[in-house]
């Protein structure tokens, strides 16, 4: 019984939960490994709990799971940009610049191009700014909530969630203004 | 698409993305789940069972060692009234001193009693 809505639940969680793991580490296969970690992680300890609380738990683990493989990324990468070779960098750079460059006016996207555009502006702000975005726009978080689910203070969220907004804003804005042009 | 103050866009474009999630993604999260809930992966029922089961153990063991390394209480019991009753009474020190041959006498004077 137990089992069958959890089922449910995760159904619902997981298309959700993959998005925001893959605006978050730019890697379809290290969301797809933190989404599964962060369901097992809830089955194993928390299905037993309410099943109200359940959303929330879920949410924690999975923005713990993300900052974990986040970590261990940024580690790795420091540990390896030690031996790549300057040809290899301006390669990595390079590739970069050609995801800047492909910015059109916001007019002239479709849905789906808009929403690349959106996954791209978003992937611009920092870790913890695009966490308190997520959680508040478009999870419906309220800042106290997401103060608990980030593990920081509510004056912390209230800061991070603005800055946010504002770069988001001004990225969009500056789309308008090349329209305009 | 335009942005508004809003951000209705932001969740309509990140609502899209969620809806054409790749079919092999979704696949994957499907074998995924059925794996979870049919496999025998065992639930944990509470997160702290484990220093709960060391710590009952850890006092169980003390206050056996404590029950079987611990003086006789009767012992320490009938010494202990001996020295409150020699520390309360007026009798001089002499009177210790001496306090076994009053008991001798005392014992001789019964049995002159009884003959």
């Amino acid at each position: 019984m137990v089992n069958s809505t959890l089922n449910q639940f995760f159904l619902l969680q997981e298309k959700r939960a993959l998005v925001m793991a893959r605006i978050a580490l730019n890697n379809d296969d290290a969301a797809l490994d933190v989404v599964q970690n962060a369901m097992l992680k809830h089955y194993t300890h928390y299905a037993d709990r309410p099943e109200n609380e359940w959303a929330k738990l879920f949410q924690r683990i999975l923005q713990n799971c993300i900052n974990d493989q986040f970590r261990k990324r940024t580690l790795r990468q420091r540990f390896f940009t030690l031996f790549n070779s300057k040809e290899e960098q301006d390669e990595i750079l390079e590739s970069k610049h050609v995801i800047d460059e492909s910015q059109q006016p916001l007019s002239q996207l479709n849905e789906h191009e808009f929403s690349a555009h959106l996954e791209r502006e978003l992937r611009k702000l920092t870790g913890r700014q695009r966490q308190s975005f997520l959680l508040r726009a478009w999870e419906g978080y309220s800042n106290e909530e997401c103060a608990r689910l980030m593990g920081c203070s509510v004056g912390s969220v209230k800061s991070h969630y603005f800055r946010a907004q504002h770069k988001l804003q001004q990225g969009m804005k500056y789309q308008s203004k090349e329209e305009a042009q | 698409m335009k942005p508004t103050q809003s951000l209705d866009w932001v969740k309509q474009g990140l609502d899209h993305q969620t809806h054409h999630v790749d079919p092999k993604s979704q696949k994957k999260l499907y074998a995924f789940r059925e794996h979870l809930f049919n496999s025998k992966i065992k639930k944990k029922n509470s997160r702290y069972f484990r220093w709960y089961a060391s710590g009952a153990t850890l006092a169980s063991l003390v206050l056996i060692t404590f029950s079987l390394t611990a003086p006789d209480p009767t012992i320490f019991q009938q010494s202990s009234i001996e020295d409150i009753d020699l520390l309360a009474s007026n009798n001089e020190p002499v009177f210790y001193q001496d306090l076994e041959f009053y008991q001798w006498l005392e014992s001789e004077n019964n049995n002159d009693i009884h003959y």
